[in-house]
């Protein structure tokens, strides 16, 4: 999967920089289509948008405000809800988190793997951070003052 | 790195937001963090704040996830537990008394947070063991 990373303009700000990725072939970002496939669901996309907000023009994405070991073991995916709604992420630190997609979460179901099209949302992200993660490790992408700089970024996984 | 200029419904619902809504999360978010850094002040982490509190850790993990609509007297349990802040009422002390000399009365909160206030304090009874100099019991 070959995929860009994006800062999102509007949210990025002095606390955090938030980021999500474009799949190669794909107009929008994963975080936009999380909003457009999620519509229906106004009052959480409103509260997701806020939060958002908030970490990154004030408080920075404390570790607290997300459920944290989602995806394999320290691959630093993490999920940020609001109500049954849930957005998928790689998180980095304070100042850096990278927004993939989710979904709705019934209230019958215990585990994201429980339901089919959320386990894939998440098996997307984690496959993501897989990515960005070796980057990271491999220097291609560096992490200096609260920001990614892509050194060198190779489509082929 | 690309810059990204959102669109569709992440755009509009940014660019049509709603303040009081807005504010809602802010607060909550921001009360959270002041109470993550007030356990970190005193050494706690989620398990001890639950057993000190008598809560459950879920609980605790609740409150600090920015989610948690708390109630009054719940801000006031752990302003007590963790000795912050969490909730502005000084500036009414005395605001609808006829009996007080209120321009005399009414102290700057920077000086009703020490200890030699409160030891002194007539109004406050004397020095109380929820303190007011940041220090937890703990």
């Amino acid at each position: 999967m070959n995929f860009e990373i994006e800062e999102i303009k509007e949210l990025s700000g002095d606390a955090a920089s938030i980021y999500s990725v474009t799949i190669e072939g794909e107009e929008k970002t994963l975080l936009e289509q999380f909003f457009e496939e999620n519509a229906e669901y106004e009052t959480e996309l409103n509260e997701i948008a806020d939060k958002l907000s908030v970490m990154g023009q004030e408080t920075g994405c404390r570790w607290d405000y997300f459920k944290h070991n989602e995806g394999s073991s320290g691959d630093g995916v993490a999920v940020l809800k609001a109500g049954r709604l849930r957005l998928y992420c790689l998180y980095v630190d304070t100042t850096i988190v990278c927004f993939g997609s989710g979904g709705y979460k019934g209230p019958e179901i215990r585990a994201y793997q429980e339901d089919a099209e959320l386990n894939k949302k998440v098996e997307q992200v984690k496959a993501i951070a897989k990515r960005i993660n070796k980057a990271i490790v491999e220097k291609d992408i560096e992490i200096k003052d609260g920001k990614l700089n892509i050194n060198y970024w190779d489509y082929e996984d | 790195m690309k810059i990204r200029e959102t669109t569709g419904v992440l755009g509009r619902i940014l660019a049509n937001r709603d303040e009081l809504s807005y504010a809602k999360t802010r607060n909550r978010m921001l009360v959270a963090a002041k109470i993550a850094d007030a356990m970190r002040g005193c050494g706690m982490n989620q398990k001890q704040l639950a057993k000190k509190m008598g809560k459950t850790e879920s609980e605790v993990s609740e409150w600090l996830s920015g989610d948690r609509n708390f109630t009054l007297d719940t801000l006031t349990e752990i302003e007590h537990t963790l000795s912050v802040s969490l909730v502005d009422t000084e500036s009414s002390r005395y605001a609808y008394s006829k009996k007080v000399n209120k321009m005399t009365t009414i102290i700057p909160m920077i000086f009703v947070q020490t200890t030699a206030y409160a030891e002194e304090s007539v109004t406050m009874g004397g020095y109380s063991k929820y303190k007011k100099n940041g220090t937890c019991e703990y």
